[in-house]
């Protein structure tokens, strides 16, 4: 099934295409849930709200570009709502400084999914989110302002922290590797 | 480090994060996918029943309107169609002109002797039936003064939702009548529904007043009692249905009925 015969079969309301469309997009959009919320059952319960927005609302989709960044983005809108509720997103500038991590860290290659994912998650929520939608979905910091209605220079300073605390734990991590 | 190269870590592992849902996610999806589909029948289902309601409670008022209207009728007329000859079957509001004119009298002097009245409305009835042979409009004025002379009271409330209903009165007269139950009515108006009390008596069957009479006494307290009750309601006390001849059991039933529906639609 190709994405007009998805997207028509899901207008209909067709269980066929629905479960066809779960299939292939749940396992994506679970992992996409996996990045911004830490509990796991909290992922899967957005990821399926997500998935039954899609289903209801596939109507508004104005084939502006593909339909599957369509679904990521109401799976994504829908992880931030999920957010704003049950962990502040704590997204006003923080004072204190952060150090940046000085060493040379690399041999990423080593470093598992799992602890990659663990580091992610350990961010503050608001660091977290932020890095999330520039770093991973690839966001700018404007539409990034937008979705979490902030201005830009606060995505801009969560995004630099974000990745400071980051490259931290990396090396961190590196140190008791080796 | 540059602050891309971590950008790049983790996009490279985790925009692709391999993750499976738990095996009863998809029935969870369908169970979340029905409750929008079921508020809104539910709203059908809600609108249905008021609407529904509305109706059955619409027809149940008025029918119960009308029971009392014909058991007004009925027990009045049944003495009259016993008594009256089988002559002018196609003229049912015939009967009336009596009924109407005792009613005057009896109202006006209810609270007093019975016997007075009886002879008192004779000679009314005698007048309207010459009258009615001759000439209708001189009985209106003479069926006009004496509904002036009597109480006013009587004739806003009992005059209107006495009369007006037996003599068969088409729908604007009906919400005349109610009108008048409420508030006094301007004498203009009370004359015009006195001409159409006395219009509608084209009747020439008042012979029978003999036996009339004798039916008299009976007529005498229901609409004593119809006059009291009609007193009752516009009081706002409790009204006795059954002192009106009116079938309380056949109302229960049709209200037994009507809740059976109710709960029917209730539990859809």
């Amino acid at each position: 099934m190709n994405e007009p015969e998805l997207i028509a079969g899901l207008t209909k309301g067709e269980g066929k295409t629905q479960k066809f469309v779960y299939e292939k997009y749940a396992g994506i959009m679970l992992g996409i849930c996996l990045r911004y919320l830490k509990n796991q059952m909290d992922a899967e319960e957005v990821m399926l709200n997500g998935m039954v927005k899609i289903f209801n609302n596939v109507n508004q989709f104005k084939n502006e570009g593909s339909f599957e960044g369509w679904m990521k983005r109401i799976v994504i809108n829908e992880a931030l709502a999920h957010l704003r509720k049950k962990e502040p997103l704590h997204l006003a500038i923080e004072k204190d400084h952060i150090q940046l991590a000085t060493s040379e860290a690399t041999a990423e290659s080593e470093l598992a999914v799992e602890d990659l994912l663990q580091m992610l998650h350990e961010l503050p929520a608001g660091y977290r989110t932020v890095f999330n939608l520039y770093a991973i979905e690839g966001y700018s910091h404007k539409e990034i302002a937008d979705m979490l209605d902030i201005n830009e220079g606060t995505s801009k300073s969560q995004l630099s922290k974000a990745r400071a605390l980051l490259q931290k734990r990396l090396v961190g991590s590196e140190i008791s590797n080796n | 480090m540059e602050p891309e190269d971590i950008d790049k870590i983790f996009k490279n592992r985790l925009s692709n994060l391999p993750a499976t849902p738990s095996d009863d996610a998809w029935k969870r999806l369908q169970q979340k996918m029905e409750p929008p589909k079921k508020a809104r029948s539910m709203w059908i289902y809600y609108a249905a029943a008021s609407i529904t309601l509305l109706i059955i409670s619409g027809i149940w008022f008025f029918s119960n309107k009308n029971t009392l209207d014909n058991g007004t009728l009925a027990s009045i007329k049944t003495p009259e169609a016993a008594t009256s000859k089988p002559a002018n079957p196609e003229n049912p509001i015939t009967i009336r002109p009596e009924d109407v004119k005792t009613n005057e009298y009896q109202i006006a002097q209810a609270e007093k002797v019975q016997p007075e009245v009886i002879q008192k409305s004779t000679p009314a009835i005698r007048s309207a039936v010459k009258s009615k042979e001759k000439n209708k409009m001189p009985l209106m004025a003479k069926a006009a003064k004496p509904m002036n002379t009597e109480d006013k009271r009587f004739k806003d409330k009992a005059s209107p939702s006495m009369f007006s209903p037996t003599l068969n009165a088409s729908a604007p007269e009906e919400k005349l009548a109610l009108v008048n139950q409420d508030k006094p009515l301007p004498s203009e108006m009370l004359t015009a529904g006195i001409i159409e009390v006395t219009v509608k008596r084209d009747n020439p069957e008042v012979e029978e007043r003999s036996e009339l009479r004798e039916n008299l006494a009976r007529k005498t307290s229901l609409l004593k009692n119809i006059f009291k009750q009609a007193r009752n309601l516009k009081n706002g006390d409790q009204v006795e249905l059954a002192s009106l001849g009116i079938n309380t059991e056949k109302i229960n039933s049709e209200k037994q009925e009507l809740k059976d529906k109710l709960n029917k639609v209730i539990s859809l």
